[in-house]
């Protein structure tokens, strides 16, 4: 008996690989669609995927009927869609419906279908788990099972995630401390532009904490986190400037 | 008085007559729906068989990788989450491979229990074609042992019971041969067969309704565009083991470059 259920669901695994194949005819029509802007009878190819159990059809379509492009807008249509493609196994959708369920004040739902995504290698989700972890909601605190998701998506290069990875290190939490780790991990987030962290890699620099210090780089970089308006960042140009023009 | 008793005999001998046609009916329709019902069972079956060896034994192997991957990662990354992956990547392996290499096992454990053996004993000497009294008989005899056959080998008591059943339920008391008894298990008769039908209708729906059933309908309208179905989930799961391997391979070098 036991046999037999796990033999359905290879077989069932077998079905949702083939109905998702990219052969699929009008999925392949409604991208082509897409890509030509014709969104209505993108929407109608889509549609008819969807509708034969195309994941990647239902995704695109529940972003279009969310967004009411080439079709009227309809958040529950929408969300019905996303959930199909979800439960297929659909990363993006699966991060969207965690997205939905967070907006609508269902932690524990965004919490389980954030697992799902970050599963699925989607950096976006690693990162969120992550941010989930560190505050407790949907599932209880942990600094160390944060720093563990930040890290996928850190090494996956999503900005974000590792500048959240240089706190955790800046801080010990979650992780042993480490400066040169922090500031390894605050340069990444830094050269792409993310401000708290190009204003800790200045400051790093600043105190000579697990990097050489060096004034020049420290200006450097508390300047580009200034420039977004960082208000740490503005306050300390604000200082420095008057004694050190 | 002597008129009536005639005028009422015959009409028993017709409506003997009648019934004995629709039980005839009845019966060829039901043959006719085993056949159609083997026939699925045996198209699945084969088609089962040709799934696992080319697409699942691929399912199997990317599983594998998978777990070998997460496995890896608890090395690098030492948390719970980690340890947790690991431990579901690897269950989930474990279970595709059963389900995957499960199959021929399970065909060669043939080891009916003492029970079912005695049972099957009890249906065959009653049914048995060599018993019949008539060549109507003979031939659906034929067709009741067939299907106790089938039973058998399935490990199917159920239906074996049920034959059984409904023999002794037609052949009982049949002390007086007379037209109302004949009458009475025709009933029965007609009845059973169509309490079969259903019960057939009902196995054919589930099996058709199967997830492998419904696999076996999409490879067949890949078929008829020209596709081989099993071929494209087996070229897609390539590419995706592919993948895996790398990926394998780079959790590796970082494993090495931690000197874990």
């Amino acid at each position: 008996m036991a046999l037999n259920s796990v033999r359905s669901s290879i077989f069932a695994r077998g079905r949702r690989d083939a109905a998702n194949s990219t052969a699929n005819a009008d999925y392949q029509r409604g991208v082509a669609e897409y890509n030509d802007g014709r969104f209505a009878e993108a929407a109608a190819s889509l549609r008819q995927a969807a509708e034969q159990g195309h994941a990647e059809s239902q995704y695109i379509l529940s972003t279009m009927v969310d967004a009411g492009k080439g079709v009227r807008q309809d958040d529950a249509e929408a969300a019905r869609w996303e959930r199909l493609a979800a439960e297929q196994g659909h990363v993006y959708a699966q991060a969207n419906v965690s997205f939905r369920c967070y907006s609508a004040g269902d932690l524990a739902g965004a919490f389980g279908w954030c697992q799902k995504a970050a599963d699925g290698e989607l950096a976006w989700a690693q990162y969120n788990l992550g941010l989930m972890y560190q505050k407790g909601e949907g599932v209880a605190r942990s600094d160390a099972d944060a720093a563990h998701w930040y890290r996928l998506a850190a090494a996956q290069g999503f900005a974000e995630a590792q500048q959240r990875l240089g706190d955790a290190y800046y801080f010990g939490q979650g992780i042993a401390r480490s400066y040169t780790q922090a500031a390894h991990w605050y340069r990444r987030a830094a050269e792409q532009g993310n401000a708290r962290a190009q204003f800790q890699l200045g400051h790093l620099y600043d105190v000579g904490l697990g990097i050489e210090h060096d004034y020049a780089q420290y200006r450097f970089w508390t300047h580009k986190a200034a420039e977004q308006g960082h208000e740490e960042a503005l306050r300390e140009v604000k200082r420095r400037d008057y004694r050190d023009p | 008085m002597r008129a009536e008793i005639i005028l009422q005999r015959s009409g028993d001998a017709a409506a003997v007559a009648e019934r004995r046609e629709r039980l005839a009916a009845v019966r060829a329709a039901l043959a006719e729906r085993e056949a159609d019902v083997a026939q699925t069972r045996s198209q699945l079956k084969a088609f089962e068989g040709r799934y696992l060896r080319r697409v699942g034994v691929l399912y199997a192997e990317l599983d594998e990788i998978w777990a070998r991957i997460t496995e890896r990662e608890v090395d690098v990354y030492k948390s719970e989450s980690a340890r947790r992956r690991a431990q579901e990547a690897r269950e989930r392996a474990q279970e595709t491979h059963e389900a995957a290499f499960g199959a021929e096992q399970q065909a060669e454990e043939f080891d009916p229990s003492p029970s079912l053996k005695t049972l099957f004993r009890e249906v065959a000497k009653r049914i048995h074609p060599d018993f019949a009294s008539d060549e109507e008989e003979q031939k659906h005899f034929t067709l009741l042992m067939m299907r106790a056959n089938q039973a058998y080998s399935r490990g199917d008591g159920e239906t074996l019971q049920r034959l059984l059943d409904d023999h002794l339920e037609v052949n009982a008391a049949v002390a007086d041969e007379g037209d109302g008894v004949v009458l009475l298990r025709l009933a029965r008769q007609i009845e059973h067969a169509e309490r079969d039908i259903g019960a057939l209708d009902g196995e054919q729906a589930t099996l058709l309704g199967s997830e492998i059933g419904q696999l076996y309908a999409d490879a067949e309208v890949a078929e008829r565009e020209g596709r081989d179905l099993l071929a494209e989930l087996a070229a897609g799961l390539r590419e995706r083991i592919a993948d895996a391997q790398y990926r394998l391979e780079f959790v590796e070098r970082q494993v090495i470059a931690l000197g874990r």
